[in-house]
C-alpha cells in the first residue's frame, strides 16, 4: 500500500494513537478520547484537521460553478462569510456536505471531508465551463488548526491582530497571527463556540506551524484527536459523511433540508429532490437513546417488534449526558421523538426511545454564551 | 505469590487463594482506549476456554471477551457497571471482571506466563 500522507503538524502527534485515515496519518487520541471531548466542552481542545479537501474555485464564473453543483445558495454570501452546503449527484443523493468560504469577490475555498477530496474536485472539474473558473486542491497547501471550546477566544485574543470576539459564526477574516497571515473562521465541528486557522505553506514553516500549535497549548487548548472529533459531533448532531450522508440518502432525509435552496434556479439534484417519490417508503434520519446500557454502532438493525423499521447509522456514550446516544435512520412513522423501538445488538434487542436532536446544548453561533475574554 | 498467566487473546487469570480472577490485560486496555461499558455475565454461569463470555466497549469499538479458561463464575466486578474506566485504570488489579472455580491444570497450564506473554506483545 501507498505511503500515508502526513500533514505539517504530524511531528506533534508523536504522542498519540494514529491511524489511517482516507489515507492520511491521523491521530485518533493523545491522552484518551473522553477527557478530550470533556476539554472541548469546558475549556479548549484543538484539532489538526489539515486533512480535509481544500478546493479553491476562483473567476467571474465561479459562483456559476458553484450555484450548479451546490444545493445552497452561494449568491447569499458577501465576502468574509461562509455557508454550509450539500453537493448532490442527478438522483439527489450527497456527494459530499461542505462549507464554502468566499475569501474576497470571485474568490471561494471549498473545505470537503478528507475521504471525498477527488470526488468533490473532480465532480467540479467536471462541470467546469470552458473559461472563466480557476479550479485548484490546495489541500496540501494549507495547515488547518481547529480549535474548539468557551475559552477559544479567549486563547486566540493575545495571539491575533484582531479581537477574535468580534467575529461572528461563520464570518472568516484575514488576520495576523503570530505577526504571519492567517486566514481564521468562526466555524467548527463540535457544537462550542470555535475558530479554524487556514495557515499557508507559503507563509508559515513547518516550525512556525508547531511553535503556533505549542503556543494555542500553553494558552489553555488540550490536543484533541479524531476520536474526540467523531464524538464531539454525534453529541451536537451533526451528521457524518458515510455515515448519514451517502450517494443514496437525499438532504430532506437527512433533516438538511435547509440547506437546499428550491428558490435560486438550477442545480445538479434539483430535479429529483423536488419530485420526491413519496409513494415509496422513506427513512428519516434520527436521534436516539439507548434506555439500557450499550454503545450503538453504525450498522445494527433497529425493530418494532418482529420487523426491522431502521438503523444506526452513528452511536457515541456521551460523557456528557452519561448516556448512549445515536443517530439511525428509521421509516418515517418511527421517527418521532418518544417513540420506543429495539437495536440488535449482537445477540440481545435492547430499547431504545427517539429524541431530538442535537443531544446537548450548541454554543456555537451563540456568542453570548461564549466566555468572553474579559469574563474571564 | 499469586502469579498470573495469559491467554493468546489479552486476558488475564490470577489464582488468589481459593479465588481464581479474570481480566484483560495493561495492553489490552491501552489498545482498546476508554472503556465506556462492560457487558457483564451472571454468576453461576459456566464459561468454555476460547468461548466469549462478554462484551467491553470502548469509545470506538466494542470487543469480545473470550474466556482464557473453562469453569464457573463465583462473582462479578459488579463495580464496573457504574465505573467501566477501572479497566483503564488497572486492568490487571481492581478492573477484573469475572472470579470463577473449578479451573483445570490443563487449561491453566496452557495459558503464558507474563515473560513469554510480554514476549508477544
Amino acid at each position: 500500500m501507498s505511503e500515508l500522507r502526513k500533514t505539517p503538524l504530524n511531528g506533534m502527534h508523536k504522542e498519540a494513537r494514529l491511524v489511517d485515515y482516507a489515507g492520511w496519518e491521523m491521530p485518533v487520541y493523545y491522552s484518551g478520547i473522553l477527557e478530550e471531548h470533556m476539554a472541548v466542552r469546558q475549556m479548549a481542545g484543538m484539532f489538526d484537521v489539515s486533512h480535509m479537501a481544500k478546493i479553491m474555485v476562483e473567476g467571474p464564473e465561479a459562483i456559476d460553478l458553484l450555484q450548479l453543483c451546490l444545493t445552497n445558495n452561494i449568491a447569499l454570501i458577501a465576502p468574509g462569510r461562509a455557508i454550509y452546503s450539500l453537493m448532490c449527484n442527478p438522483q439527489g443523493g450527497v456527494i459530499d456536505d461542505l462549507i464554502v468560504y468566499r475569501f474576497s469577490d470571485e474568490s471561494y475555498m471549498v473545505v470537503a471531508n478528507a475521504v471525498n477530496e477527488q470526488s468533490v474536485y473532480y465532480w467540479l472539474k467536471g462541470h467546469l465551463p470552458d473559461k472563466g473558473v480557476s479550479l485548484r486542491n490546495l489541500t496540501d497547501n494549507y495547515a488547518l488548526i481547529a480549535l474548539q471550546g468557551p475559552i477559544a477566544a479567549k486563547i486566540l485574543k493575545p495571539l491575533m491582530s484582531e479581537d477574535p470576539a468580534d467575529m461572528k459564526y461563520f464570518d472568516l477574516a484575514f488576520v495576523n497571527l503570530l505577526g504571519r497571515p492567517c486566514v481564521i473562521t468562526r466555524t467548527g465541528y463540535t457544537g462550542e463556540d470555535g475558530f479554524e486557522l487556514f495557515l499557508h505553506r507559503s507563509e508559515w514553516s513547518i516550525e512556525q506551524i508547531e511553535d503556533l500549535w505549542e503556543h494555542l497549548a500553553a494558552g489553555g487548548a488540550k490536543p484533541c484527536g479524531l476520536g474526540a472529533r467523531d464524538n464531539l459531533r454525534i453529541e451536537a448532531g451533526y451528521p457524518l459523511y458515510g455515515h448519514e450522508l451517502s450517494e443514496t440518502i437525499n438532504p430532506l432525509q437527512a433533516g438538511m433540508g435547509w440547506a437546499v435552496k428550491f428558490n435560486k434556479g438550477d442545480f445538479i439534484g434539483r430535479a429529483a429532490l423536488e419530485c420526491e417519490d413519496r409513494t415509496e417508503p422513506v427513512e428519516l434520519l434520527v436521534g436516539f437513546k439507548m434506555l439500557e446500557r450499550s454503545v450503538p454502532r453504525q450498522g445494527y438493525p433497529i425493530f418494532s417488534g418482529e420487523e426491522q423499521v431502521g438503523h444506526v447509522t452513528s452511536g457515541a456514550y456521551s460523557p456528557i449526558r452519561k448516556e448512549d446516544i445515536g443517530m439511525a435512520y428509521v421509516l418515517e412513522p418511527y421517527a418521532s421523538a418518544g417513540i420506543r423501538l429495539e437495536a440488535q445488538v449482537r445477540q440481545r434487542r435492547l430499547p431504545l426511545e427517539i429524541m431530538p436532536k442535537p443531544f446537548i446544548e450548541i454554543k456555537a453561533g451563540k456568542a453570548e454564551n461564549a466566555l468572553s475574554p474579559d469574563r474571564l | 505469590m499469586n502469579e498470573t498467566r495469559y491467554s493468546r487473546t489479552h486476558e488475564w487469570v490470577r489464582k488468589e487463594g481459593e479465588k481464581i480472577l479474570i481480566g484483560i490485560s495493561q495492553h489490552a486496555q491501552d489498545e482498546l482506549g476508554d472503556i465506556v461499558y462492560v457487558e457483564l455475565p451472571s454468576v453461576g454461569a459456566c464459561i468454555n476456554a476460547g468461548q466469549s463470555f462478554g462484551v467491553v466497549e470502548s469509545v470506538k469499538a466494542a470487543s469480545d471477551l473470550y474466556a482464557p479458561v473453562s469453569g464457573e463464575i463465583t462473582a462479578v466486578n459488579d463495580r464496573l457497571q457504574d465505573e467501566p474506566g477501572l479497566i483503564n485504570q488497572d486492568a490487571e488489579g481492581d478492573g477484573w471482571i469475572i472470579a470463577v472455580k473449578d479451573v483445570s491444570d490443563a487449561d491453566w497450564n496452557a495459558l503464558m506466563t507474563e515473560a513469554d506473554y510480554k514476549t508477544t506483545l
